[in-house]
């Protein structure tokens, strides 16, 4: 008693001595109210919530280790058990962080490869810094338009698939550049030539079998989308190697 | 008040309430000259009676301490009282620039006169937060007595200093396209800081998004001086060796904090997108001549 006189604020007792003819507030919490579960913060609703944080939380539910693991399949598509492994817990931490490093690892191998062809020619050379925005725009770009436009697609044919899902294989797919990009120094034109082409076949490959895994049990136009799929990846490594490593005076 | 209240005073709060009227009193008739605002609501910690009033127009903590006869048992003994009470998170532990301003220091009530005081008061204390916040981020004493300091004592003042002032010195040191390298830096810098704290908020971290921007910004600092460096000294190789160095040193600095804010599982995942930060940046450095 002599305690709560001493404590500053005294609202917890001033509530209960001028409140004296209300009934406990505790019923009234629990049985008015319904539980929020643990979320301490006030979670919007309807459309608002694709703003808020907290929604996005389910798709980053990874720990290094699965991290990891999906990196490693996505380099051995033959094997093709990513999507098992991803259908029920996609992830948008690899797309996006693969898609940074790989504008970085563009950005700074693009740089170097055109200092070390300018230096050679003794001719004068300056930082690009157009560059890492284009490739910024490409990479990004790349990864969130084609898996919006396929996931149109695959709803009109009547073979859905979740959209996250396709964010997650495009993103994974995108990993197998980032070796191509660092073996891409050497000067060798044609052994560039060659890396692009086994990258970009292989990351088509990914691609594709995992798609055809999906869709081959509910459409009958199944091919062309995959065949469909499958040049557009090409296409992207074929591009990469001519914006990136063509030196132009 | 004593009306409504059914519970009856201890004997000696009574005593309590009119000494330190008295003091009110007394303190009115010769203290400051402008009214105290009455201060936010304080943690319980602080053990005074139930006047409303009282936090505000005490006088300095010696004298009342000297002043007031022992308390109860059931509270803290006078002289806790400074101590106890936490200072406002705006003030450094050394403001006690000015003799008038030894309110804001003590802790009692915001400082006094912030819309009056001179202006070299206002930016020394600022300057004097992010220096100490600097050296608790930067230059990390493992036996330091006070290891959450920095977290409490966030600002965004110094960040945003280092950040603009890496951005200048990258766009001094380019030869064509100064704008645009000014642009890039502090794009990828800010938009950086803010994305690294959502991937910890994401990955299920418990971080403060303020306070996380703060620390990032801090830990820039060695970049800060090695583009300075760089700029300075045009030699490939001295470049290349100076911005390894820095770049250890700020994720050094960075590692602590954004490794405790995760599940240990996922530390991994938090701490490289520091990493390729500070790398990017590193090469940035290198890449502008």
């Amino acid at each position: 008693v002599e305690s709560n006189l001493q404590t500053f604020p005294p609202s917890g007792a001033q509530g209960k001595i001028s409140g004296a003819s209300r009934p406990p507030r505790d019923a009234d919490d629990s049985f008015s109210k319904p539980v929020n579960g643990t979320e301490e913060l006030q979670q919007p609703g309807g459309w608002l919530r694709a703003f808020s944080v907290a929604s996005y939380k389910p798709y980053f539910d990874v720990d290094t280790v699965d991290v990891l693991e999906r990196i490693k399949d996505s380099l051995f598509p033959f094997n093709g058990s990513f999507n098992e492994k991803t259908t029920n817990n996609p992830d948008l931490y690899g797309p996006f962080w693969i898609c940074t490093t790989l504008i970085f690892v563009a950005a700074s191998i693009g740089t170097f490869v055109t200092y070390v062809a300018h230096k050679f020619e003794n001719k004068e050379w300056n930082y690009d810094i157009n560059i890492v925005t284009w490739s910024a725009g490409l990479f990004y770009g790349y990864v969130t338009l084609v898996p919006l436009a396929l996931y149109v697609i695959l709803k009109y044919f009547s073979a859905p698939s979740g959209l996250v899902q396709l964010f997650c294989l495009y993103g994974y797919s995108l990993f197998i550049f980032i070796p191509t990009l660092c073996l891409s120094i050497v000067p060798l034109e044609i052994f560039r030539w060659i890396v692009a082409g086994v990258a970009g076949f292989m990351s088509a490959s990914f691609v594709a079998l995992n798609l055809r895994a999906h869709i081959m049990s509910s459409g009958e136009r199944w091919f062309l989308i995959v065949a469909g799929i499958f040049l557009l990846q090409l296409a992207l490594s074929v591009v990469l190697k001519m914006y990136l490593f063509t030196v132009t005076f | 008040m004593s009306h409504s209240d059914t519970i009856p005073l201890h004997s000696s709060s009574q005593s309590d309430i009119d000494e330190i009227e008295n003091l009110i009193n007394a303190s009115v008739q010769s203290g400051p000259a402008t009214v105290q605002p009455a201060r936010p609501p304080s943690p319980p910690r602080i053990p005074v009676s139930s006047s409303p009033f009282l936090q505000s127009n005490l006088p300095p903590p010696s004298t009342a301490a000297a002043k007031l006869p022992p308390l109860p048992s059931s509270s803290a003994p006078p002289s806790v009282l400074p101590a106890t009470v936490p200072a406002p998170a705006a003030q450094p532990p050394h403001g006690n620039s000015a003799g008038s301003n030894n309110y804001a220091a003590s802790g009692f009530g915001p400082a006094p006169n912030t819309l009056t005081e001179p202006v070299w008061d206002t930016v020394k204390r600022d300057l004097s937060r992010i220096v100490s916040n600097l050296k608790l981020v930067v230059f990390p004493n493992p036996f330091r007595e006070d290891p959450g300091k920095a977290l409490r004592d966030w600002d965004l003042w110094g960040p945003f200093f280092f950040i603009v002032f890496l951005g200048l010195v990258l766009s001094w040191s380019a030869s064509v396209k100064k704008s645009e390298v000014f642009a890039v830096a502090f794009a990828l810098l800010a938009a950086g800081a803010v994305i690294l704290t959502l991937n910890v908020l994401l990955l299920g971290g418990h971080i403060i998004f303020f306070q996380s921007l703060s620390l990032l910004g801090y830990c820039l600092f060695p970049l800060d001086v090695g583009a300075l460096i760089c700029m300075l000294k045009d030699n490939v190789i001295l470049k290349i060796v100076v911005v390894c160095v820095t770049l250890a040193w700020s994720s050094w600095a960075a590692y602590p904090f954004m490794s405790s804010a995760v599940n240990p599982r996922r530390k991994a995942l938090a701490l490289y997108p520091v990493f390729l930060m500070y790398v990017s940046v590193g090469f940035l450095i290198i890449a502008i001549d």
